[in-house]
């Protein structure tokens, strides 16, 4: 029976005794392989361990310089496609509410009651609209809200129609965003695979063209992809060392998230959930940690989600059902309006996403249609970014399943699925660019599929490469030469061991 | 865990009756966006009955259902007068008042909002009614008013401001055009538009809020101002304190000694970085099982020269089976069953002078401190914003920085005394053994290993260092 440790404390070491013995003690040289912590040769340089750690800003520069790369190639992509993106009614709701930025510095002031503007939408993404107008030197109040249930003239005199340099403007604004979505969906493949994964994730958003648009258009869901891959990399900073600090950081993130949209501020429920589970399963004092920094996610996020919106101040609770209230009862009226967009069920849902993302919009679908069109083949193409995707989907299964639940890759899998559940469950009216956090969704499993088929393609070529050292021919004989110790090939701890075990078993 | 999982509890239920207080203060007020469609007046009334033709009637009914549907609870009126309002008023100007045709179309619309009682409920005096005023013989000289019960504005974005802006505006130019369906249409769509998406009126503070403000902005601002000073100062005075004038107990360090004195703590590092070294010399034997799972066993050459590895050794051997292997739920919580060696070498550093004695006392004060200021700052964001204090929320803004701030310092300042740092420095300066200097940096490095990325390439000396810290696989 196992005893408890805290009672059977071992006698403790009399100092007196230590004190006198106390003197430079010579410790054992490890038989096999070094700690973790060894002098070794890196980049030609014979460097020590605390030298090697301090160089590792050098190991992260490459993924820095990528990730800026893929900023860099999709802002180009979206800035190029900003003229010529047509113009949608809805971009003057949000290019209206730019004076939200500037109204935070009156939070009791009438920008911040209760009815329909503020119900409509929580603030965030019309936040970040005045902050990128405000930045271009545009005006905070170009435009007002464009009414639909009236036609084109009216809402002109109305003046809902905003000019072009102010509409222009605003779509800068997400075009940065859109871009800044590319270079974290790089950061994402990477920590979830290797670069390769990384460039795959990051070229898939920068080229899909559902992103393209919604980057070129001044509406808010380009911030909410943003605030997703943001949740999705602390998700997996989280789940690699949970500190309190991160933890906070992620109810932080997933307060904002629901401040763009509200579907983000549901995710705090089943990372509580999660906690509750690892409480159950684990009651060492590393489990009860992990579970208490996410029952107390909803906590956190609730506080965020309030503190960012003013409106919701007087009554946080009451007014956030009402926005939830308002929202639903917004889409039961889309429904209503627009039959043919009313989604009937969870699998109606589903099989919209599949449909859009894969018939309409996709970029392997784009690249088919662009080698049809250039061979002259009249003929409309079908996207297969799903193979990709659902790949990756049944490798990060297996690696949950191989690795268990409390690791980063499981912490990633759950908060892509809760957001993909809460969409599906939760949409009542298909509009394009309720697909967009699918497309981020997507975006890291392609990252999970790619760079875990090249890394398993290196490791067989690797392995090919040293079977043929081994059984050099004799011209190769002479011009093999020993390998030098790298950081690749220094036996590791681990490997020692399996070298042992195997020594031991052939024994 | 008991305790501070009720302590939590505790703190959340405050929170939670806060809120409940902020909410009932507003609950008893009409929603200002709830449907109001049902209302008992119907939408549109002329007399006579054939003014407008049945799409007109259809077309405005339906506009002003549009406004009731956001909760504005608006009828409209129109009628046929056979003489010109402008000729009574000449008429009045004999006995010696004058008013406008405009002023004459107000009164009746007033009074017939008086008479019909529109409203969302008997009593409410919430409605709004718009009277419209067509002179048989010149339509043109057609004029409207707004009349509103005295709860009904300002509602939403509408302000008598806007009502005025749509009688005297929206609606002319039609009139004068002799569209009087269509500009009563485009003056209700207007209202509705306002309702909508114009910024409502400034609310003004009641006279219970400007006492609260009062109180708040005194007793309150105060209290909350004076917790963040005395936080700030208990801080201060523990970094004051001066533990360099106690010396050293100590003339060498061993290599974990150092490694906790330059991280401040005895933390998990320190204990993962002994066992790796134990396993490296063969003390333990470790393996990693099929499915990535660290195994862990006492090994035969079980000699160890220094004490905290003696401390580790002695705490495994509880744990271990008589084959000498340790079982996988010890693994898992290899951190917890070693928690008393850690105990022991800061104990002991402690008893040496080289870790501060009273950091614990200390941090125990720091958060007591702390959730009382944050407990104030809590309650006093209620009435701030009940009252609608910028002070008052400026105040508890600095309030919860501070608290942050001063939670954060608790959890990551250095335990280690001056005295504990110039040993470390000599130690540092002095050691010529490249072992102590891999345990050592093993220790003090360590956290950088885990921030490498994961995936299918995870170095396998990653995920042992995790599973030693029990952070779960890479």
């Amino acid at each position: 029976m196992r005893q408890s440790l805290r009672q059977t404390r071992p006698p403790a070491i009399q100092h007196s005794l230590l004190k006198r013995s106390r003197r430079r003690l010579r410790y054992p040289r490890p038989r096999s392989f070094r700690p973790i912590a060894w002098p070794l040769v890196l980049r030609g340089r014979n460097t020590e361990p605390r030298d090697r750690f301090l160089t590792s800003r050098d190991r992260i520069l490459p993924d820095v310089l990528l990730a800026l790369l893929f900023f860099a190639l999709s802002l180009a992509v979206n800035l190029g496609a900003l003229p010529t993106t047509p113009t949608h009614p809805d971009e003057t709701r949000w290019m209206n509410r730019a004076y939200y930025a500037r109204d935070l510095a009156d939070p009791f002031g009438p920008t911040w009651q209760d009815y329909v503007t503020t119900r409509g939408q929580p603030p965030l993404g019309s936040i970040v609209m005045g902050i990128g107008l405000a930045i271009q030197g545009r005006d905070l109040d170009a435009t007002g809200v464009w009414d639909f249930a009236y036609g084109s003239d009216w809402n002109e005199r109305a003046g809902a129609v905003p000019t072009e340099e102010d509409r222009h403007a605003a779509r800068r604004t997400n075009a940065v965003i859109g871009a800044m979505v590319a270079g974290l969906a790089f950061v994402l493949g990477r920590l979830l695979t290797n670069r390769v994964g990384g460039g795959i994730a990051a070229g898939f958003v920068a080229f899909h063209p559902l992103h393209i648009t919604l980057s070129t258009q001044a509406l808010s869901d380009q911030t909410l992809a943003l605030l997703l891959m943001l949740i999705f990399i602390t998700g997996w900073s989280f789940a690699r060392k949970p500190t309190w600090t991160r933890a906070i950081l992620l109810g932080i993130l997933l307060g904002l998230g629901g401040s763009v949209k509200l579907s983000p501020l549901l995710l705090s429920a089943p990372l509580a959930l999660f906690g509750v589970m690892r409480l159950v399963v684990d009651r060492d004092r590393s489990g009860v940690d992990y579970a208490l920094k996410l029952l107390a996610q909803p906590v956190v996020a609730l506080a965020m989600f309030v503190a960012s919106y003013p409106y919701l101040w007087p009554a946080p609770i009451r007014r956030t059902w009402n926005l939830y209230a308002f929202r639903a009862s917004e889409m039961e009226g889309q429904s209503e309006a627009w039959p043919e967009v009313a989604v009937a069920s969870p699998l109606d849902a589903l099989g919209r996403f599949g449909r859009y993302l894969t018939d309409d919009r996709s970029v392997t679908g784009s690249i088919i249609q662009f080698v049809y069109d250039g061979l002259g083949i009249d003929r409309a193409a079908t996207g297969l970014d799903y193979i990709p995707a659902v790949a990756g989907i049944v490798i990060l299964i297996w690696w949950i399943a191989k690795r268990g639940l409390w690791t980063p890759a499981a912490m990633v899998g759950l908060l892509m699925g809760a957001e993909a559940g809460a969409l599906v469950f939760g949409m009542k009216t298909d509009f394009y660019r309720y697909h967009l956090p699918i497309v981020v969704i997507m975006a890291g499993c392609i990252g999970i599929g790619t760079g875990t088929a090249w890394s398993a393609l290196s490791h067989y070529l690797r392995s090919r490469e040293v079977q043929a050292r081994r059984a050099p021919t004799a011209a190769a004989r002479t011009s093999i030469q020993p390998l030098r110790p790298t950081t690749r090939n220094r036996p590791s701890p681990v490997r020692a061991f399996e070298a042992a075990r195997a020594r031991e078993a052939r024994q | 865990m008991t305790h501070l999982s009720l302590r939590h509890l505790v703190f959340l239920m405050l929170i939670a009756m806060s809120l409940t207080v902020a909410t009932g203060s507003v609950a008893a007020q009409r929603d200002p966006l709830a449907s109001v469609v049902d209302m008992g007046s119907p939408q549109l009334e002329t007399v006579p009955p054939t003014i407008f033709a049945r799409e007109q009637r259809d077309s405005i009914a339906g506009v002003v259902n549009e406004a009731r549907l956001f909760g504005v609870p608006l009828v409209v009126r129109v009628i046929h007068t056979p003489t010109p309002l402008g000729l009574l008023s000449e008429a009045g100007a004999i006995a010696g008042a004058a008013p406008s045709a405009q002023e004459i179309t107000q009164r009746m619309a007033e009074e017939w909002l008086a008479t019909e009682g529109v409203g969302t409920s008997p009593g409410a005096e919430d409605g709004i009614l718009l009277l419209v005023v067509i002179p048989e013989d010149n339509h043109q000289l057609t004029t409207a008013a707004f009349a509103t019960g005295d709860n009904a504005l300002p509602l939403n974005g509408l302000t008598q401001d806007r009502l005025d802006h749509v009688i005297t505006t929206i609606m002319p130019p039609r009139f004068a055009d002799n569209t009087i369906a269509a500009g009563v249409h485009s003056g209700i769509a207007h209202l509705s538009y306002d309702n909508l998406f114009a910024v409502p009126a400034r609310l003004q503070p009641t006279e219970q809020q400007e006492r609260l403000r009062d109180l708040t902005n005194t007793a309150l601002l105060g209290m909350t101002a004076l917790g963040i000073i005395a936080l700030g100062g208990l801080i201060f005075w523990i970094r004051r304190r001066d533990s360099a004038r106690i010396p050293a107990d100590a003339d060498t360090l061993s290599p974990f000694e150092a490694g906790a004195l330059a991280r401040g703590r005895v933390d998990e590092p320190v204990v993962t970085a002994a066992l790796l070294h134990m396993i490296d010399c063969g003390i333990l034997k470790a393996s990693m099982g099929h499915a990535g799972v660290l195994a862990l066993a006492m090994g035969h050459d079980i000699a160890t020269v220094d004490p905290f590895e003696q401390q580790i050794m002695n705490l495994l051997a509880i744990e271990a089976g008589q084959d000498g292997r340790l079982p996988n739920a010890a693994v898992r919580r290899v951190q917890d069953v070693l928690a008393p060696a850690r105990e022991w070498l800061q104990d002991d550093l402690a008893t040496r002078n080289l870790f501060n004695r009273d950091a614990k006392v200390e941090t125990v004060w720091i958060i007591l401190a702390s959730l009382a200021l944050g407990t104030l700052a809590l309650f006093s964001l209620v009435p701030s914003v009940v009252a609608m204090s910028r002070y008052g929320l400026f105040t508890f803004g600095i309030a919860m920085l501070v608290v942050a701030g001063a939670l954060a310092w608790a959890a990551r300042r250095s335990w280690t005394t001056s005295a504990g740092e110039q040993v470390l420095s000599a130690w540092l300066s002095s050691r010529s053994h490249p072992e102590e200097a891999a345990i050592y940096d093993t220790i003090v490095h360590q956290d950088a290993l885990l921030a490498a990325p994961g995936g299918p390439d995870t170095d396998p000396a990653v995920r042992m260092v995790r599973e030693l810290r029990t952070l779960g696989a890479g």
